[in-house]
């Protein structure tokens, strides 16, 4: 009676499913505040019902003491150890996640040239064009199953404009971007955006920066009905230091002007709706720490403007925070390009204490911690090269989570090797390799 | 605790994206989806010692979401369960090509919530009345009342006049 029509149903809900979105990379760290939010009401009415029932002070104490004083973060509970652990030996991503490698064009239908910044689901990469050296002239999707490609916009280039349409990222049904040109002899940057769903690109907001040559938006990201972006660069006013400017914010279907979110000085923006501070501003940051300094320590939520601190074991070192874990290693030793010395060690925990260990690379002969921002990418995996004994330098990325280590790109025949755009996706699901089958996706989100 | 904690977190981890598609297909748009998984998985933390251990957290997370997302209907509007018991049996052929009819999916956005969690039920989760009776937590003959109901708006509003007439012809 029904057999097309549940036919056809099945399969609608099986291609719909296909389409969900990917989880939060920051579900985790919600769920648990949601979930410590609601203890504490739920420990207060508790209390109060021991009260009455029994009257026992011991009953009561142990009560409210398991739960958390809402005035008094998660963190300053003291932090756990960091148990020394082995690392695995790598193993290539193909086959350690065979479920997240999808192959990748080399150019796109019509043949043009395209660089992948993220999925919108399962199958819809966001893809841009070039018209030429790092110039996007457009952004389209690609769909990685019927291999079609939609344009969603172009992306005009402001005249004067020193740094291109860049840091895409996507939220709301839109995405938005920026660009830098010069006016007046100070730096002006420009927020763009467009929707989604097609349609002409508009300016959000602009603002002006007396920064150096190499100022930039760090990081930009879309929520609740705004861009947030944050600006790192050396202040030409003030002996070269590098500065956060703080956090701005305006409203992502434009018309509006940018303004700085109120007491974000020194924070950066992280991904929505997270922002961390004291931020990483420079290079050189990591290097200049003095021991026991914590970047992005304090978490701030965008909506509600609560805060959490990290408690973290002491290291000789210094951490740097995402939104759930904290990365650190020992400095590296002065002879360092002469592979010798001590092998460094890495230190990971989570912002709440928990989850802290700490383990020598591949245990070989050396490893090289990527700096970056010092973010886990997908908030779950830890990126970085090692040059095992007798090898050459691979791109890696170890899985907080399970402890396995899948070696992304290795070198190819020639001794080259790419792992591009490792980090061109704000929300870090993907990581672009190529690789000797050719050019490669890496969907962080289907890692099981 | 950590090692609890771990347990739960490495559930949420490895099990969030299939939690989320369900989600999905039961909400049918993704921002009801990534809520109700939140909802759900942080009743599952406070319930986690106790789940655990009866072996199946997918199962529970499963339940919770269905009927969550069933009460919350529930709260905005009431509707009679009393309904006729449909006769004749259901095939539930193998699904082989997996296509998206967008004209269904638009017309599954239209029904009641408990219809349509039934349907997911059936027809995504391959669950028998049994099963879903228990999940939601109503009786069997609810179950396929509900899901008649369902398939009887959705076969209104559907209209592949090829696949009707081949069906005719079978009968």
């Amino acid at each position: 009676m029904n057999d097309e029509l549940t036919e056809a149903l099945k399969g609608t809900l099986k291609t719909a499913a296909r389409q969900a979105p990917a989880p939060a990379p920051d579900l985790l760290h919600q769920v648990h505040g949601r979930h410590r939010r609601r203890r504490r009401a739920q420990a207060g009415m508790a209390a109060a019902a021991v009260l009455v029932t029994l009257g026992g002070s011991g009953a009561l104490t142990s009560v409210l003491g398991s739960a958390e004083d809402p005035a008094r973060p998660a963190a300053q509970s003291k932090p756990g150890p960091l148990k020394a652990v082995t690392v695995g030996k790598p193993v290539p991503v193909e086959r350690l996640w065979p479920q997240a490698v999808r192959p990748l064009p080399e150019r796109l239908p019509g043949g043009r040239a395209y660089r992948a910044i993220t999925l919108l689901d399962d199958d819809t990469l966001l893809v841009t064009t070039e018209s030429s050296f790092e110039k996007t002239d457009q952004i389209l999707t690609y769909d990685l199953r019927t291999r079609r490609t939609t344009q969603i916009t172009r992306t005009p280039v402001p005249s004067g404009s020193d740094l291109f349409p860049s840091g895409f990222s996507v939220g709301d049904g839109r995405i938005a971007w920026w660009v830098r040109y010069k006016q007046g002899g100070r730096h002006t940057v420009e927020i763009w955006a467009a929707p989604l769903s097609g349609g002409d690109a508009y300016r959000v907001a602009a603002t002006q920066h007396d920064l150096s040559e190499d100022a930039s938006v760090r990081r930009l990201t879309i929520g609740g009905g705004k861009v947030y972006w944050s600006m790192a660069g050396r202040n030409t006013s003030s002996q070269g230091v590098y500065e956060s400017q703080g956090v701005y914010e305006a409203p992502v279907s434009g018309g509006g002007t940018a303004r700085q979110v109120p007491g974000t000085t020194g924070f950066q923006v992280l991904a929505w709706p997270w922002i961390g501070g004291p931020g990483l501003t420079g290079p050189m940051d990591a290097e200049r720490a003095k021991p026991g300094e914590v970047f992005h320590r304090t978490l701030r939520d965008l909506r509600n403007g609560r805060t959490t601190k990290a408690g973290l074991a002491t290291i000789k070192g210094s951490w740097n925070c995402g939104i759930t874990w904290c990365v650190a290693h020992k400095s590296l030793p002065k002879q360092w390009s002469g592979g010798h010395g001590p092998v460094p060690e890495t230190y990971l925990q989570r912002r709440d204490g928990t989850g802290g260990r700490m383990f020598r690379m591949l245990g070989g002969r050396r490893h090289l911690m990527q700096r970056l921002d010092g973010f886990l990418a997908y908030d779950r995996f830890l990126p970085y090269m090692a040059e095992p004994a007798g090898g050459s330098v691979q791109w890696l990325l170890y899985d907080t989570q399970t402890g396995d280590v899948a070696s992304v790109a290795v070198p190819q025949d020639g001794g080259g090797y790419s792992a591009i755009g490792l980090f061109r996706d704000p929300a870090e699901r993907i990581v672009e390799v190529d690789s000797v089958n050719g050019r490669l996706l890496i969907d962080l989100a289907k890692v099981s | 605790m950590d090692d609890d904690g771990v347990t739960y977190e490495e559930f949420v981890t490895t099990r969030a994206q299939t939690l989320l598609r369900y989600g999905y297909v039961l909400t049918g748009n993704p921002h009801d989806a990534a809520d109700l998984l939140q909802e759900s998985l942080v009743r599952l933390r406070a319930a986690w010692p106790r789940v655990v251990n009866k072996r199946d957290p997918e199962g529970y997370t499963r339940t919770i979401m269905a009927r969550q997302h069933i009460s919350i209907w529930r709260r905005r509007r009431r509707e009679s369960l009393v309904g006729e018991v449909p006769d004749g049996q259901y095939i539930e052929p193998g699904l082989d090509r997996a296509e998206h009819d967008p004209r269904l999916w638009e017309l599954l956005s239209a029904l009641p919530r408990r219809q349509r969690a039934v349907l997911v039920l059936r027809y995504y989760e391959d669950m028998s009345d049994a099963e879903i009776s228990a999940t939601l937590g109503i009786s069997r003959g609810t179950v396929r009342s509900q899901a008649a109901r369902a398939l009887d708006k959705l076969r209104t509003g559907w209209h592949p006049a090829a696949e009707r007439a081949e069906s005719r012809s079978s009968r």
